[in-house]
């Protein structure tokens, strides 16, 4: 399988690890935007420019809600999501086992 | 949610498809995925080892102090320090766990955990029943000795058993009838016999608890 088949949006170690954590959630589920953070290593603004990618394609939502210091940002896996991620794993296994 | 303006571009290497192979993809995929799970656990297998270990002890420490009462007058209070010392600090290791599990989680996943603290509704009853007892007029073998190693198996037991129920998992309706099982052979065993089999009893389900989640964790 070459990698174009790839989803190119996932096929990138920043998003493929955004995409991971939020997937061991419940389905429904949100998590901060701090805690996403932290649990990807990724700085503030790298974190921003790949949610904002994934949240173009529909694989995420971000809600914010408050405002100045109380602010809170929260991201979701969205079922397309869940699914995009889904058959990319998918894809890599076949990939894999076929070598 | 602040973050500086230089931060706000895609880094080379995380930002970049090229030179991630499929493999690459793999281990990444299967590593975000594994530390994600450890960090959102809120009973790690660590944990549970340590609430094993606590609850031996305690139990152990209260059954060493009646052996071979009579008439039976129950634990002392060296032994009762002991033993509720310990749950006390567990108890207070796994709410900041399940803290530090839930920070920033918002929704079914941590509604569930956090709800899971209304078990100190049990914990209250079960000692404003044992003064009821107490007041009644039971015997010390009753009040200090087959209660209170007898009645929270049973009401946590029934818990978990009505938990499986209420959300279809096997899992949980297994743990709380074998919960309910220590408590009845506590019951039968009698009030000093009973300090004993209660602490092999949870060290043991304890124990077992660590062993399935660490063989979640790795699967």
């Amino acid at each position: 399988m070459p990698f174009e088949e790839f989803d190119p949006l996932i096929h990138v170690p920043a998003r493929l690890r955004i995409m991971a954590t939020l997937a061991t959630l419940l389905e429904g589920d949100t998590l901060s935007f701090t805690r996403l953070q932290e649990l990807t290593d990724l700085t503030p603004g790298n974190l921003i420019t790949h949610i904002r990618k994934l949240e173009d394609a529909g694989y995420i939502e971000i809600d914010k809600s408050g405002s100045g210091a109380s602010s809170l940002t929260t991201v979701a896996l969205t079922s397309r999501g869940r699914q995009a991620l889904g058959d990319y794993s998918t894809s890599l296994r076949k990939l894999l086992d076929g070598v | 949610m602040t973050y500086s303006e230089q931060d706000n571009a895609e880094s080379p290497a995380e930002g970049d498809s090229s030179g991630f192979d499929a493999r690459g993809a793999a281990a990444l995929l299967e590593e975000s995925t594994r530390r994600a799970q450890r960090q959102f656990d809120a009973t790690p297998p660590f944990l549970l080892l340590i609430g094993a270990v606590i609850f031996f002890a305690g139990y152990g420490a209260a059954w060493w102090s009646v052996r071979g009462q009579v008439p039976y007058v129950g634990p002392s209070g060296g032994a009762l320090a002991v033993m509720y010392g310990g749950i006390i600090a567990w108890i207070v290791a796994v709410v900041t766990v399940v803290q530090r599990a839930t920070s920033g989680v918002r929704g079914r996943s941590s509604k569930s955990r956090k709800y899971r603290g209304g078990y100190v509704i049990i914990i209250i009853a079960y000692s404003i029943f044992q003064g009821a007892l107490y007041h009644a007029g039971a015997s010390h073998t009753i009040v200090y000795g087959i209660f209170p190693t007898s009645a929270p198996w049973l009401f946590a037991g029934t818990v978990f058993v009505t938990l499986g129920a209420v959300h279809e998992e096997a899992r949980s309706l297994l743990l709380g009838a074998v919960v309910i099982a220590i408590g009845l052979v506590s019951a039968f065993a009698g009030p000093i016999t009973a300090w004993l089999v209660s602490g092999i009893g949870l060290c043991a389900v304890l124990i077992g608890l660590a062993i399935l989640q660490s063989a979640r964790r790795r699967a």
